[in-house]
């Protein structure tokens, strides 16, 4: 079980970092003199503008957080993300990670896509306590459907769009 | 007007073909089921679209394009009146009384009211537009650095403020990411490489199709599946009675046009969008109405200002996109990509370089609106057949459309990952109240911002004052630092208290 207060904390002080890098980074830029530019058109102005605003802004969320009721977030059924939820998301990232980072463009683009519409059906869609039949008629149809929706998107954005598929 | 009425005649007369009449139908059908399923929004549906349309010719690209905006941002009406679930954020307001309305078994007239409010806040919208666009244009020529400079500043801080739920501070947050993330690879005065960590492919930056279609594509599907699924709500498909609708609707004229222009300014204001549209006339019509008790349970009223608001915003967003290159909307911000990408340059010089463009886009908006309408009123039934495709199949679909969407536009496999970084970061943000809208303008507007400051800077010698001495600059400084100030909790406090106690003195002095 994970509060939303604790993740909010967290990505408040991961933006307060990113605001101080981005400051300093904005500061140590290249000045550029031996282009003869104007001083006052470095190209680190805007992101020094940034970093102090992105640091005063989080440094304030920070403190708001941090002064909010601990026990606030716990009488909310949305201020909490469940175990359940959590592999949930997890699980999903990963199988959209193996599909867009690790298929796409290793193997054939409609084997790739009917691949993963299949898993990605037959992951949210098959349960333990699933009768016989059920089971294989939500395999079959998720063959059916995976192997049509690759072959029509693939035919759709390579032969009637003329866009190079990876 | 004898111009104008010209420039309109040949734009119809250019864009009725039946070639292009069917890409009407099919783009408008498309936007509308893509609004009504919950899960995907009217922005995703114009990104993914865009990718479609590489190989079109201009005019059917951005026609497509538009009629899928149209289509979208109406079809969220169908699941808001039918589930209670609004299918894109713009919807939101028309849930409160579409769906009571359903439950007292008036569903049919529900949806031919919400058809002809979406409609007629269109064509309010689409009014304003051909008389507002070309003078702003106009206006615009007298914009230097200073002036863009300002608006964009103005653009992000005004959606950061309306469009967080709650928590200002995440609405300028989400403005400063996107700004941060418009700041890496190459800027565009001196062509200095910025921020790009050693990565050769960020040297051109982050593409905004990608990180569109990540924040809203990726990380809307990750929201379908990890969310409790919906119940379908029983619609009846008998049509509505053609003489109660149109007795409703003459009923709420003044409502009718007052949340058609209130739609068209909230659309005007950069960033915004239509959600706002939606709530601000939802609420304007809620303060004037005589039936104001009636409002969230069923009301007719409430129902149509809603629809007129939010649909009124889609041209509204397209007089800032088009005549100052500053968009009005989230899917606007889309539509300036596909522009730039079919050769139409946004922006003050539009009047002079594509004169014709302005009143080719409000003859599609008007192709639109009809086709939206007709589709509206006579395919009820295939809508709720269409609702109840399960998200196990849909999502998995969507998500391969999202991997091809940014690949097509580059061939680079760097903007898929571009893609899903977009998408999980956009997840989290969304989960925490992080509005979205601020994020994506920041990302356009970012180089505008950039280049005009420091351009500013050159043409003054680094005198910082130049940029609040001409009126307009003036104007847009007071106005962004008021509003900054009334988003601080203890100034709004003040303000209200002050108010307060000379409403109280007010009221003392009648008494005496």
């Amino acid at each position: 079980m994970l509060k939303i207060r604790s993740v909010d904390i967290a990505v408040a002080t991961i933006l307060l970092a990113v605001g101080i890098a981005q400051l300093i980074g904005g500061y140590t830029m290249d000045r550029l003199e031996v282009r003869h530019i104007p001083p006052a058109s470095f190209p680190g102005l805007l992101p020094i503008v940034l970093g102090i605003a992105m640091t005063i802004v989080a440094s304030l969320q920070l403190v708001g957080i941090l002064r909010s009721r601990d026990g606030e977030d716990e009488r909310r059924a949305s201020g909490l993300v469940t175990r359940e939820e959590l592999l949930r998301l997890s699980g999903l990232i990963a199988l959209c990670a193996l599909y867009a980072i690790v298929l796409v463009g290793r193997i054939h683009f409609w084997v790739a896509s009917s691949l993963f519409v299949a898993t990605f059906m037959l992951v949210f869609e098959l349960s333990p306590g699933m009768p016989r039949r059920a089971m294989i008629i939500t395999i079959v149809r998720a063959l059916v459907i995976a192997i049509l929706f690759g072959g029509a998107v693939s035919y759709l954005f390579e032969d009637l769009f003329l866009v190079r598929l990876p | 007007m004898t111009p104008v009425i010209d420039a309109l005649s040949s734009a119809f007369a250019e864009l009725t073909t039946p070639m292009m009449l069917f890409n009407v139908a099919w783009a408008t059908l498309l936007g509308i089921f893509v609004g009504a399923l919950p899960g995907l929004t009217a922005t995703m549906g114009v990104a993914l679209l865009t990718t479609l349309t590489y190989s079109l010719d201009r005019n059917t690209a951005i026609m497509v394009l538009i009629c899928m905006y149209v289509g979208a941002i109406y079809g969220g009406s169908r699941s808001a009146i039918l589930l209670n679930i609004p299918g894109t954020p713009a919807s939101a307001a028309t849930a409160l009384d579409g769906f009571p309305l359903v439950r007292k078994g008036k569903g049919s007239l529900a949806m031919a009211i919400a058809t002809l409010g979406s409609m007629l806040g269109t064509l309010v919208g689409i009014a304003m537009l051909v008389m507002i666009a070309p003078p702003l244009a106009e206006a615009a020529f007298g914009f230097g650095s200073y002036e863009f400079f300002w608006l964009a500043l103005f653009g992000i801080i005004i959606s950061g403020q309306l469009t967080h739920s709650g928590e200002p501070l995440k609405g300028y947050m989400a403005g400063l990411i996107g700004l941060s993330v418009a700041m890496i690879g190459s800027e565009g005065i001196h062509s200095f490489v910025r921020f790009n960590f050693g990565v050769q492919q960020m040297n051109g930056g982050i593409e905004l199709i990608p990180a569109m279609v990540g924040a809203f594509g990726f990380a809307e599907v990750l929201f379908a599946m990890t969310l409790p699924a919906a119940e379908m709500a029983r619609a009846k498909s008998v049509p509505a009675p053609l003489k109660e609708l149109f007795g409703s609707v003459w009923r709420y004229k003044r409502t009718v046009l007052e949340s058609g222009i209130i739609g068209t300014l909230v659309g005007i204001i950069p960033g915004v969008g239509e959600d706002i549209g939606a709530w601000g006339s939802y609420a304007a019509a809620k303060r004037h109405s005589k039936e104001r008790e009636e409002f969230g349970k069923g009301s007719q009223e409430g129902l149509i200002a809603a629809e007129t608001g939010n649909s009124a915003v889609v041209p509204g967003s397209l007089i800032p996109t088009l005549t100052l290159g500053v968009p009005g909307s989230a899917s606007a911000a889309v539509l300036i990509a596909a522009l730039f990408l079919h050769g139409v340059r946004p922006g003050p010089m539009i009047m002079f370089d594509q004169p014709d463009m302005i009143y080719l886009i409000a003859v599609m908006l008007i192709f639109a609106t009809i086709a939206m309408g007709l589709f509206g009123m006579a395919l009820t039934p295939l809508f709720v057949k269409v609702l109840q495709v399960p998200r196990t199949i849909l999502m998995p679909m969507v998500f391969t459309l999202c991997v091809i969407g940014p690949y097509a536009l580059s061939q680079r496999i760097f903007d898929i990952w571009v893609m899903f970084a977009f998408g999980v970061g956009g997840y989290v943000l969304r989960r925490l109240n992080y509005p979205m809208a601020p994020l994506v303008l920041g990302i356009i507007l970012g180089s505008l911002l950039d280049k005009s400051l420091r351009r500013g800077l050159i043409l003054s010698n680094g005198d910082i004052t130049a940029f609040f001495t001409r009126p307009v600059s003036a104007g847009f400084a007071v106005l962004i630092t008021l509003t900054i100030l009334f988003s601080i909790p203890a100034v709004r406090r003040f303000a209200s208290f002050k108010r307060r106690r000379g409403d109280a003195n007010g009221e003392d002095m009648s008494a005496n």
